[in-house]
C-alpha cells in the first residue's frame, strides 16, 4: 500500500486570528503531513457574511511558525491573480518555509466573491477552466526558471522572469477539481498532485478519465500523486463524533457540510473508511477543518494513520 | 386522455442504455443516481430473460426525480399488448410524464427460448400495435407516453415512422444513421406525417485504448452481431460478410467509441450531426462490463 499522508485544510472563515494560526502549529506538532488553507474572500460556507482571512499571507504566517509540515493553498482561486503573480507567491513562500510550498490551484466557481470584488468571473466554468489550463502552463515554465513571452488567448507576458527559483528544484502544482473534459486533461498535463472527493466509485470513474487524457498527452499516471479532501471528526463515541461535527457546522452557519462523504467516529471506524480509497492508490487525505478546529481530531490523527498501518 | 408529451424534450440529446442483469439491484440505483446527477436525460433499460424491466422501471420512477426512463426494448412476445399498454401508462404516471416506451420483436433465439415462434417481424409488430393502440384502459387519465419501436431495416424504420413517436436502431455505424434519418422523413412525409419522428440510437462506448480495450470492444460487438437482424443491418451498411463473421477490426471502430473524453465525445457529436436526436450511450468498462462509471461521467452532457 502506498504511504498514506495527511493534510490539515483549514477554512480561514469565521476564526480570530489565534485560532487559526495555533491550530497550524497544533497540526504540525500532532504529525500531520501538510497545513492547507483554502483562497476565498468571502465566506463560502454558511453566511457569506462572516470574517474570512486571506490565504496566500496565511501562509506566508504559518511558515514563520512551523518548520516541517508542507504548505500550500487547498486551492488558489486561478482568477484572483494572473499566472506571473502566482508564481512570485509560491516561489515567496518557497524561501519563507525552507522548501516546503505546494501551488495548488483551481479554476474558481464561487461567483459571488467575483462580483463583491469585481474580479472577472468569466462567461461559464469552461471559460474559466481554459483560463486555468493557459495559466498553470505559464507558471510551470516560470518556477521553472524561464523567461516567457507569450500572447493570449487569456493572458499576456513580455519577457516574464520569476527569480530567485524557487527553493525545491521542482516546486510541485496540485491541481483541484474533477471536470472530465479540461480539468482533468490539465492535470494530466501539468500536475504533480490531484485532488477531488467522493464516493470510491465516483472518485475511480474521474481517475479512469485522469488515466486516459495521461495516455493522450504521454504522461505516466503513477507519477500524479492522488489527494481527497474528506470532512473527519474524531471521537471514539460515535455519538459524541456525531454532535462535535453538528457544532463545528453550527459555528460556521451551516447545516452540513456541503462533501460526500463526512467521516465521524473513532479512528478505527475513519480508518476503516479511507481503507479502499489508499488501496486504490489515493493515500493523501487532506482533511477539512472548519474553525474551532477541533483539537481532538487535530490530535489524533496518528491513530487513524497507525490503524491505516497495522 | 392527455396529449403525449415531447419525445425530444423528455430525452434531451443523450441517455444511457445498460444491460443491468450481471450487477446487484443497489449498484443498478447507484448507476441511476449517478446518471441523473451526471445531466443524462433519460436511462434506458433493457429486456431479456434476466429483470422484468417493467418492475425494475416502476422503482426507478420513484427513486428519481429528473431522469426519463425509457424500457429499450420491451419484447412483444413477453407480454399482450393490453398488458404492454397498461405498463406503459402506469410508468407514465409513476414517473410524473417522464416515460418513453419502446416495443420491438426481438430476435428469433430470444423469442424461441421464451417459448414463442418467430413470424414475420413487421407483420407481427403492425398486429400487435393495432391491439396496443386499442387497449382498453380503466386506470387513471395519464398522458399516453411516447412509444418508439425497434428498427433497423428501411420497413420497419416506416412502420416506426407511421405508428410510433419514433425509431430505435441498436448497434449501428455513423454512417447508417445519416440513412436511416432520410428514411425516417421521407416515410413520415408519405404518411402525411407533420411533425418529424424522433430517432434513438445505441452507442456502445468504452473510455480507453490499447489492446485490451479493443478486445473488449470486440466482444461486446460479438455478442450481438451473430443474431441475423443485426447482421443483415450491417450487410446492408456495407460491412463484408467476412469481416462480421471475424468481427474484424474496421467493425468494431464503427460500432463501439473508444479513446478519450474527446473522443468519445466526438463520436457522439457526429451521431447528432448525421441525424439522431437522442443517443443512447452503452457506457462500458475497459473490461467490457456495462454500467461504467468512467465513461458515463466522460460522455456527461455537464
Amino acid at each position: 500500500m502506498a504511504e498514506v499522508r495527511f493534510g490539515a485544510q483549514l477554512w480561514s472563515q469565521a476564526s480570530d486570528w489565534p485560532g487559526y494560526l495555533g491550530a497550524a502549529i497544533a497540526a504540525e506538532a500532532a504529525g500531520w503531513d501538510s497545513v492547507w488553507t483554502w483562497d476565498h474572500l468571502t465566506a463560502i460556507q454558511g453566511p457569506w457574511e462572516q470574517p474570512i482571512f486571506e490565504g496566500w499571507l496565511a501562509m506566508g504566517a504559518f511558515a514563520a511558525r512551523t518548520s516541517r509540515v508542507r504548505l500550500g493553498l487547498m486551492v488558489a482561486a486561478n482568477t484572483f491573480r494572473g499566472p506571473g503573480h502566482t508564481a512570485k507567491l509560491a516561489t515567496t513562500l518557497d524561501h519563507a518555509s525552507g522548501g516546503r510550498a505546494v501551488l495548488g490551484i483551481g479554476g474558481a466557481y464561487f461567483e459571488r466573491e467575483h462580483d463583491a470584488f469585481g474580479i472577472a468571473f468569466g462567461r461559464s466554468q469552461g471559460e474559466r477552466l481554459d483560463w486555468l489550463d493557459e495559466s498553470v502552463g505559464l507558471i510551470r515554465r516560470l518556477l521553472d526558471g524561464e523567461r516567457v513571452d507569450h500572447d493570449g488567448p487569456a493572458y499576456r507576458l513580455h519577457d516574464a522572469l520569476v527569480l530567485p527559483r524557487p527553493l525545491q528544484a521542482h516546486l510541485p502544482i496540485l491541481i483541484g477539481g474533477g471536470g472530465p473534459k479540461k480539468t482533468l486533461r490539465t492535470v494530466a498535463r501539468y500536475a504533480d498532485a490531484w485532488n477531488t472527493n467522493g464516493t470510491l466509485e465516483d472518485v475511480l470513474a474521474r481517475d479512469g478519465i485522469l488515466r486516459e487524457h495521461c495516455a493522450t498527452v504521454g504522461r505516466d499516471p503513477a507519477t500524479i500523486e492522488r489527494t481527497l479532501s474528506f470532512p473527519v471528526v474524531l471521537r471514539d463515541d460515535p455519538a459524541e463524533a456525531e454532535r462535535a461535527y453538528r457544532s463545528i457546522c453550527a459555528h460556521n452557519g451551516m447545516e452540513a457540510i456541503t462533501s460526500m462523504p463526512v467521516l465521524l467516529g473513532s479512528p478505527a471506524a475513519v480508518a476503516d473508511r479511507l481503507r479502499p480509497y489508499v488501496e486504490r492508490g489515493f493515500a493523501t487525505f487532506i482533511v477539512r477543518l472548519p474553525a474551532p478546529y477541533d483539537a481532538e481530531t487535530i490530535a489524533r490523527i496518528g491513530e487513524v494513520r497507525a490503524a491505516l498501518a497495522g | 386522455m392527455g396529449e403525449a408529451p415531447d419525445i425530444r424534450t423528455l430525452l434531451g440529446p443523450v441517455g444511457v442504455w445498460a444491460s443491468f442483469d450481471s450487477l446487484p439491484s443497489d449498484a443498478l440505483f447507484a448507476f441511476a443516481a449517478y446518471a441523473e446527477e451526471l445531466g443524462y436525460g433519460a436511462l434506458w433499460v433493457n429486456e431479456s430473460v434476466g429483470r422484468e424491466p417493467f418492475v425494475v422501471l416502476g422503482a426507478l420512477a420513484r427513486a428519481t426525480s429528473r431522469l426519463t426512463l425509457g424500457v429499450g426494448i420491451a419484447s412483444v412476445h413477453a407480454r399482450d399488448a393490453v398488458a404492454a399498454h397498461a405498463g406503459a401508462r402506469t410508468l407514465a404516471e409513476l414517473s410524473g410524464g417522464r416515460f418513453v416506451m419502446g416495443l420491438g420483436v426481438s430476435h428469433r433465439s430470444s423469442v424461441e427460448l421464451r417459448g414463442h415462434d418467430y413470424g414475420p417481424p413487421r407483420a407481427v409488430l403492425t398486429a400487435y400495435l393495432d391491439a396496443y393502440d386499442a387497449a382498453p384502459w380503466r386506470g387513471p387519465d395519464v398522458a399516453d407516453p411516447p412509444l418508439v419501436l425497434a428498427a433497423l431495416g428501411p420497413r420497419m424504420l416506416a412502420l416506426a415512422a407511421s405508428r410510433a413517436a419514433g425509431a430505435f436502431p441498436f448497434l449501428v455505424p455513423v454512417s447508417y444513421v445519416e440513412g436511416a434519418r432520410r428514411t425516417l422523413d421521407e416515410a413520415a412525409r408519405a404518411a402525411g406525417r407533420l411533425d418529424r419522428p424522433a430517432l434513438v440510437v445505441a452507442q456502445l462506448a468504452i473510455l480507453g485504448s490499447g489492446p485490451q480495450v479493443l478486445e473488449a470492444a470486440r466482444g461486446s460487438v460479438g455478442r450481438y452481431v451473430a443474431q441475423p437482424s443485426y447482421r443483415d443491418n450491417l450487410l446492408r451498411a456495407g460491412f463484408a460478410a467476412r469481416d462480421i463473421e471475424s468481427v474484424a477490426d474496421d467493425l468494431v471502430d464503427a460500432l463501439v467509441a473508444t479513446g478519450d473524453v474527446t473522443a468519445l465525445r466526438d463520436r457522439i457529436g457526429r451521431l447528432h450531426a448525421a441525424g439522431a436526436d437522442h443517443v443512447a450511450l452503452v457506457p462500458l468498462s475497459v473490461t467490457g462490463q456495462p454500467a461504467d462509471r468512467a465513461t458515463a461521467l466522460a460522455c456527461a452532457p455537464r
